[in-house]
C-alpha cells in the first residue's frame, strides 16, 4: 500500500507538469480551432529562456514568470504573423496543422543555432524534500501543483466570471454567433494565444525543472503527454486537461512502481484508449465545436 | 461592441437558429472567415478532393505510414497522434551532425526506395578464409603492467590530456535544410487553390527531385568494391552522425581521420591516398538501410568500412557484407559472437562481455549487492546477460534489474524501487539526459547518498560529463564513476603513434575524448590492419584482400611485429611478413573473426577528460561467463 501512496504522489508530481502545459494546449484549440503542434517548441524555447535568465542571475521562479510572459507574446505573435493571416487566405484546418509542424521545426532550428544542440540542466532546483503520509514531494514539486492549481482556478474564474470569459466560451462554442452578436474574435483569440503561451512558458521551465537536464528536444517529446492529457479530459476543458494530466502521471508512475517501467508509456496510453472507448469525449467534454469535431 | 464587419451590435444578436452553419454565409462574412470559424474548409476532411497528382507526389516521397495518413485528410482525431508522430520524426531527425559530413540525410526524404539485392550476393566465404584461433600462430600474451592493473586513484592516464574545449557548434544544420523547406514548402503549397494546387504539386515535385539530385551529387557513380584502380580509395565511416547518438558517430569519424592521416604520411595503399566516407545512418536502423544502400551504391572507391555500430548493425552489416567489402565494426550485439559474414571483423567485446566486465570491476571494488537500471535501448539491453551472469558466478546479488524508457518526466518511482533493495553500486546505463534526470532523482529521494555507479565507455563523453556533472557534482563525477569497455594500452608504442595522430588531424575537435574511448582505437586499428591486407594483396577488392586480413593479425613465423601502418609498409616493401600489433595489443581473431581483447575502467578527472582506472583481463571477464 505504501508503494501505491509513494507512486500516486510521485505521479501527482508529474502530473501537474503535464496539466500545465496540457490547459494551455486545451484551452487554445478549444478556442481558436488550431491545432498547434508549435507548443512543444515554444516550450522548449521557454525552458531555454528560463535557462538565459537563470544565467544572469535570475531566480528560478521568477524565471519561470518572465518565461510565461515571453512565451505569452511570442504565441501571441506567432497566431498574429502566421496563424491568422494563413486562416484569412483560406488555408484549411490540415493545411494550417502542416505549418505548425513547419514553424515547430523551425524554431528548433533557430534554437540550436543560438544554444546548441548539447543538454543542460538548470541544475540542482529540487528543493527540500518533504516526506508526508507515505508521500516523498520536494519544495519545487509542490511549487509546480500549486501554480497548476492556480493556473487551473484563475481560468475557471476568467472562463466563469468575466466578460472576456464569457466572450471566450461563446467564441469557442459558436463563433459565427459569437461574432454575429458583436465579440471581435480576433481579439478573443489573441488573448487566448497570450494565455496559452503563458501555460506553454510556464510549462516549459517547469519540465525542465523536473527533468533536470533536457535539450532542444524538450517540448516536442513531452507534447505527446500533454496531447494525450488534453484528449483524455475533453479538447477545450481546462478542469479536463488538469484531470488529464493527473491520470498520465499517476498511471506512469504507478505503473512503474508495479511493473516494468520500460513500459509505462504503454499503460498509460493503453489507459486513455480505453479511457475514450468509455467516454468518446474525454473525461469532463463539453458541446463544444473543437470538442464535437474532435470527437468525430 | 461592433464586429469587425459592422455585424450586429451587442444585444442584438441573430438567433442561433438563423445562423446555424449553413446559414453562415451573408455579405458581411468571408469565404476566409467562414473557414477560419470552421463552417467550411477549403479540402475536404476525407481526402477526397485532394488532387491527383498532390498524392502521387506525396507517394513518391516514401513518407511513412503517418505522414500517409495525415495526407488522406483522415478524421480529425487521428490529426494530434498523427502530428504529434510526424513531430516526434522530425525533431528526431533535427539532432544536428556534430560534423559536417557528405550530407547523406539531405536527400533521405526524397530518395526511392532502396534496391536491396542490387549487390552481388554474398559468395561463399574464401576457400582460404581465415582460419580459426588455434590455427594462427598465437600471438604473445599481453600482461598489463602493474602500474595499470592496480591504479588506487582517479590521476589522468599516461597519454591523456585535458580535452581542448566543446566542439563547435555551427555548421550543423545544412544537411537537414532541404528537408524542412521541403516540408514547409509542401504544407504552403498543398492547402492553395485546385489549379494552384496541382501547381503546387508540379513545383513541389520537381523541387524535390532538384533537391534529391542535389543530396547525392557529391557520390560518385560505380561502387568500389571490386575496384582496384586507380583513385582515392574511401573508407566509409557508417554511423549516426546525427540523431541522439551522433557523437558517436563523431567519435568514429574522429578514429578514421587519424587512421588516414597515418595512412597517407605513410604514402597510402598501393600508391592511393586514403580518405573517410561518412555515412549518417542516424542511429534508426530502418533510417539506416536506404542511407547506407545508396552510399555503397554511389560512392566510388568505397573499400573498406568501420563503424556499424549497435542500434544500426543488424540492417547495415548484411548490406556491407553483401557488397563484399571488409568492415570492422564496433557493434556489440551478441549475435555476431557466432557470425558467418565472411567480411565482417570486430575486435571490441559484444555487450554480455561488456555486462560480465561490470561486474568483474565492482567485484575488484567489493560490491556484492549492485541494482541493475538499463535504458531500453539495444546496446544496454545487451549488457544484460553478462551482467545477469557475472553477478551470479561472484555470489553477488542483483538487487534490482529495472528497464527504464528514456527521457522520461519523472524516474521517481523507479528510484524508490531501486533505493529499497539498498544497493552498493549502480550499473547503470543510459544516454546524458536520462542518466542525469534518474540520478538526480536518486539524490532526491535517498537524502543524498547516492552509490557509485558503473556504466560503458560509450558514456565517457563531454556531453554525458556536463550533464550528470551539474546535477552530481564535480566530486561524484571524478570519484564515484567508473565507465567499463574496451582496452586501449596507454604505454604501448601503438598507441603513442595513435596519440599523435588524433592530435595531428585537423578535423578531431575533442582528441582526448577519441582517445579515451577504448572501442573506437578498433576502428584506428581496423583501418590500419585493413589497408596492411589491401597492400599485402597488391588490391584494394574486398574479396582478394580479406582473408589476408587474419594473416596479417596473428602473424605468421617468423613474421616482424609491425605497431603502424607505416612500419607495415615498409616491412611488406621489403617482403618480409609482417605482425600487427595495435593499440589495442595483440588481436587475436577467432574463427567468427571476433577478438574482444581486453577491458578497462575509466573514470572522469576534474576536467572532464578520460582517466585510466585499471585493467580488466578478457580471461578474467570469459571466466563469469563462463558455466
Amino acid at each position: 500500500m505504501s508503494v501505491l501512496i509513494e507512486a500516486v504522489g510521485f505521479g501527482v508530481a508529474a502530473g501537474a507538469v503535464i496539466a500545465l502545459g496540457a490547459v494551455g494546449f486545451t484551452v487554445q484549440f478549444g478556442i481558436s480551432n488550431v491545432l498547434n503542434i508549435t507548443y512543444g517548441a515554444l516550450m522548449t524555447l521557454g525552458a531555454y529562456l528560463g535557462y538565459a535568465l537563470l544565467a544572469v542571475g535570475v531566480g528560478v521562479w521568477p524565471a519561470l514568470a518572465a518565461a510565461a510572459a515571453g512565451i505569452a507574446l511570442a504565441s501571441a505573435a506567432f497566431n498574429r504573423l502566421l496563424i491568422a493571416p494563413l486562416r484569412r487566405r483560406g488555408t484549411g484546418f490540415v493545411g494550417v496543422v502542416i505549418v505548425t509542424v513547419a514553424a515547430g521545426i523551425i524554431i528548433q532550428y533557430c534554437i540550436v543555432a543560438v544554444a546548441g544542440p548539447d543538454t543542460i540542466s538548470y541544475g540542482q532546483q529540487a528543493g527540500r524534500t518533504i516526506r508526508a503520509a507515505g508521500l516523498i514531494v520536494t519544495t519545487s514539486q509542490l511549487i509546480i501543483i500549486g501554480v497548476t492549481v492556480l493556473a487551473m482556478l484563475a481560468l475557471h474564474l476568467l472562463l466563469t466570471r468575466t466578460q472576456l470569459g464569457r466572450a471566450m466560451r461563446a467564441t469557442s462554442a459558436n463563433p459565427v454567433v459569437a461574432r454575429s452578436c458583436g465579440i471581435r474574435t480576433e481579439r478573443i483569440t489573441d488573448v487566448t494565444w497570450l494565455i496559452s503561451g503563458a501555460l506553454c512558458g510556464a510549462a516549459g521551465v517547469a519540465l525542465a525543472i523536473t527533468t533536470v537536464t533536457f535539450d532542444f528536444t524538450l517540448g516536442p517529446t513531452f507534447l505527446i503527454y500533454m496531447i494525450a492529457a488534453a484528449v483524455l479530459g475533453g479538447i477545450g476543458q481546462p478542469y479536463g486537461a488538469m484531470v488529464g494530466g493527473l491520470v498520465v502521471g499517476v498511471g506512469t508512475q504507478v505503473a512503474a512502481a508495479y511493473t516494468s517501467p520500460a513500459y509505462q508509456d504503454v499503460y498509460a496510453f493503453g489507459l486513455l484508449i480505453v479511457m475514450l472507448l468509455i467516454r468518446p469525449r474525454g473525461l469532463l467534454a463539453a458541446g463544444t465545436a473543437s470538442a464535437r469535431r474532435l470527437a468525430g | 461592441m461592433r464586429g469587425p464587419s459592422g455585424g450586429a451590435a451587442a444585444g442584438h444578436c441573430v438567433a442561433p437558429g438563423r445562423l446555424g452553419r449553413g446559414d453562415a454565409r451573408g455579405p458581411e462574412f468571408s469565404g476566409a472567415e467562414r473557414m477560419m470559424y470552421g463552417t467550411d474548409f477549403p479540402m475536404g476532411n476525407n481526402g477526397e478532393d485532394w488532387p491527383v497528382e498532390v498524392l502521387d507526389t506525396i507517394r513518391s516521397l516514401n513518407l511513412n505510414a503517418a505522414d500517409r495518413t495525415l495526407a488522406r485528410g483522415e478524421p480529425a482525431p487521428h490529426h494530434a497522434v498523427v502530428t504529434t508522430t510526424l513531430r516526434s520524426c522530425a525533431s528526431r531527425h533535427l539532432r544536428f551532425p556534430r560534423r559536417a559530413g557528405p550530407a547523406m540525410r539531405s536527400g533521405q526524404l526524397f530518395e526511392p526506395e532502396p534496391v536491396l539485392g542490387s549487390r552481388p550476393a554474398p559468395g561463399p566465404a574464401p576457400a582460404s578464409g581465415p582460419a580459426p584461433a588455434a590455427n594462427l600462430r598465437a600471438a604473445p600474451d599481453f600482461t598489463p603492467g602493474p602500474s595499470l592493473t592496480s591504479a588506487s586513484s582517479l590521476t589522468p592516464a599516461p597519454g591523456l590530456i585535458p580535452a581542448p574545449g566543446p566542439a563547435p557548434r555551427t555548421a550543423r544544420a545544412a544537411a537537414s535544410w532541404p528537408r524542412v523547406s521541403a516540408r514547409l514548402l509542401s504544407a504552403r503549397l498543398l492547402s492553395g487553390r485546385p489549379g494552384a494546387r496541382r501547381l503546387g504539386a508540379a513545383a513541389v515535385t520537381g523541387l524535390l527531385a532538384l533537391a534529391a539530385c542535389s543530396g547525392s551529387s557529391s557520390t560518385a557513380a560505380s561502387s568500389g568494391s571490386t575496384s582496384s584502380g586507380a583513385g582515392t580509395v574511401k573508407v566509409a565511416v557508417i554511423g549516426p552522425m546525427t540523431g541522439p547518438a551522433a557523437e558517436i558517430g563523431n567519435l568514429m569519424s574522429g578514429a578514421c581521420y587519424a587512421a588516414v592521416l597515418d595512412v597517407n604520411k605513410a604514402g597510402g595503399v598501393l600508391g592511393r591516398k586514403v580518405s573517410c566516407a561518412l555515412v549518417d545512418d542516424t542511429g534508426d536502423p530502418a533510417d539506416a538501410v536506404p542511407d547506407v544502400t545508396r552510399a555503397l551504391a554511389t560512392t566510388g572507391n568505397l573499400n573498406m568500412a568501420v563503424g556499424l555500430e549497435s542500434n544500426t548493425a543488424a540492417t547495415t552489416i548484411p548490406l556491407v557484407n553483401n557488397a563484399r567489402i571488409p568492415m570492422v565494426s564496433t557493434n556489440g550485439l551478441v549475435a555476431y559472437d557466432r557470425t558467418r559474414d565472411a567480411y565482417f571483423w570486430r575486435m571490441t567485446p559484444s555487450d554480455d562481455q561488456n555486462g560480465a566486465a561490470f561486474v568483474a570491476w565492482a567485484a575488484r571494488k567489493g560490491y556484492k549487492r549492485v541494482a541493475v537500471v538499463f535504458q531500453n535501448n539495444i546496446g544496454a539491453q545487451g549488457n544484460e546477460p553478462g551482467v545477469a551472469a557475472g553477478i551470479k558466478k561472484i555470489d553477488g546479488t542483483m538487487t534490482t534489474n529495472i528497464t527504464i524508457p528514456g527521457d522520461a518526466p519523472s524516474y521517481s518511482s523507479v528510484v524508490a524501487r531501486v533505493l529499497a533493495g539498498r544497493p552498493q553500486a549502480l550499473i547503470l546505463a543510459g544516454d546524458p539526459q536520462t542518466s542525469a534526470t534518474f540520478l538526480s532523482e536518486y539524490r532526491t529521494l535517498s537524502g543524498g547518498h547516492v552509490p557509485p555507479v558503473i556504466t560503458s565507455t560509450d558514456s565517457i563523453t563531454p556531453a554525458y560529463f556536463s550533464a550528470v556533472k551539474k546535477v552530481m557534482g564535480g566530486s561524484y563525477m571524478t570519484h564515484s564513476m567508473a565507465f567499463v569497455g574496451s582496452f586501449v594500452s596507454p604505454g604501448s608504442p601503438a598507441f603513442s603513434i595513435y596519440k599523435s595522430a588524433v592530435y595531428g588531424a585537423s578535423q578531431i575537435k575533442d582528441p582526448a575524448t577519441v582517445l579515451g574511448v577504448g572501442v573506437i582505437a578498433s576502428i584506428y586499428d581496423g583501418i590500419n590492419l585493413m589497408g596492411l591486407a589491401m597492400q599485402k594483396a597488391h588490391s584494394t577488392s574486398g574479396p582478394a584482400y580479406n582473408t589476408d586480413i587474419a594473416r596479417i593479425a596473428a602473424g605468421a613465423p617468423g613474421a616482424v611485429v609491425v605497431d603502424s601502418f607505416a612500419a607495415g609498409l615498409a616491412a611488406l616493401k621489403a617482403g618480409k611478413q609482417i605482425h600487427y600489433v595495435g593499440v589495442g595489443g595483440p588481436i587475436h581473431f577467432n574463427a567468427f573473426h571476433n577478438s574482444p581483447g581486453n577491458f578497462s575502467a575509466s573514470g572522469f578527472t576534474a576536467s572532464g577528460s578520460p582517466a585510466l582506472l585499471g585493467v580488466i583481463p578478457g580471461t578474467q571477464v570469459q571466466q563469469l561467463l563462463s558455466g
